[in-house]
């Protein structure tokens, strides 16, 4: 085994220039040698006339209509991030107009006097509290995934692609 | 006619045009490299478009420190392995399968006979085994390079090298024994 891996790694010029001149030697003295080395030889030969195999003749048509495709959906799609921001920001907004507008005009007025909802639980001040609350979260989410996404940039930007698209 | 290194800056530029030479020079090589893991012409091309499709959209962390080629076959690696744990084949199935087409096949000249002989050879050894040989014979890496691709020690890969290509000697014997 040990002679094998000697005489592959002289054929794939692995060896130094002393390790080499003993394979030489081996492969001129020893018939043993001589016959493995012939056959690897050959094998090595036989490989190195092998060619690779081949797809078929429209693989490459294909492949650049794969990407074409894949190009044009790309610059149409949000990303789940930007969409969950886009989405978070949609529902902070309407609900922060909801709250503020006046309470006679809002829709919590006439849910209350319906008598569907009773919001008396929360104070005013809790809501406000709860709302910049969330709204401040919000806005570091955005800054921490910016800061990401720059700090990013250099080494690869597909975060970056995909935050811009 | 433009060099790799050339159609790579001009792809990264936006030239999508650019990148069809580059997926016409490597096709072969990436699309071989899957077939050796999945045995299914069909499944490899499948395999090896989404590998240039990924290649592209991920074109510009390519920075040169590695031969293109070899930075393809590592994207190959990994989506054949995704590929294969996603459907858990089972290789020797396959084996079975493809040897069963082989055996129909029309005789041609020796030439043709003994590239035969060798793909049949091919396709009996383990497709990690097949896969070294390929990317060293036919895709021309060294072992530093499919140490790279494999995420393997370069050492482990010329162990795995030297006793890939015994068996396949011994299953190239065996088969001209057969025959």
């Amino acid at each position: 085994m040990e002679r094998d891996e000697k005489i592959l790694d002289y054929i794939d010029g692995l060896l130094s220039a002393k390790e080499a001149e003993q394979v030489r030697e081996m492969v001129a003295s020893d018939s043993e040698w001589k016959a493995r080395y012939d056959s690897f030889l050959e094998m090595n030969a036989l490989f190195n006339s092998t060619e690779l195999l081949t797809p078929s003749t429209s693989f490459v048509d294909q492949t650049m209509a794969l990407i074409d495709t894949e190009t044009k959906a790309e610059s149409k799609s949000v990303s789940p991030i930007l969409r969950f921001f886009q989405l978070t920001g949609w529902l902070w907004l309407g609900l922060t107009m909801l709250l503020f507008t006046d309470f006679n005009t809002s829709v919590f007025s006439q849910l209350v006097q319906l008598g569907i909802a009773d919001f008396a639980f929360i104070s005013k001040s809790g809501i406000h509290l709860l709302f910049g609350n969330s709204a401040m979260l919000w806005v570091f989410g955005v800054m921490f995934i910016a800061y990401i996404a720059v700090s990013n940039y250099d080494e690869d930007n597909s975060l970056f692609k995909e935050i811009l698209n | 006619m433009m060099t790799e290194e050339q159609l790579i800056a001009s792809v990264k530029a936006g030239n999508v045009h650019a990148y069809r030479s580059l997926v016409a020079r490597h096709q072969s090589l990436v699309f071989t490299m899957v077939y050796r893991r999945v045995n299914s012409r069909e499944d490899a091309e499948e395999i090896a478009q989404d590998v240039f499709v990924k290649a592209y959209k991920y074109i510009a962390s390519f920075k040169g420190d590695a031969k293109f080629s070899t930075w393809l076959c590592a994207i190959a690696n990994n989506s054949t392995s995704t590929f294969l744990s996603k459907r858990k084949l089972v290789f020797s199935e396959l084996n079975e399968r493809h040897e069963q087409q082989e055996d129909h096949e029309i005789l041609s000249s020796p030439e043709e006979e003994q590239l035969k002989l060798i793909e049949k050879a091919m396709l009996k050894l383990p497709a990690d085994d097949a896969q070294i040989i390929s990317l060293f014979y036919q895709g021309e890496q060294s072992l530093a390079e499919i140490a790279a691709i494999l995420q393997m020690e370069t050492n482990a890969v010329k162990v795995k090298l030297h006793r890939a290509r015994v068996k396949l000697k011994t299953t190239i014997e065996q088969l001209t024994i057969q025959k």
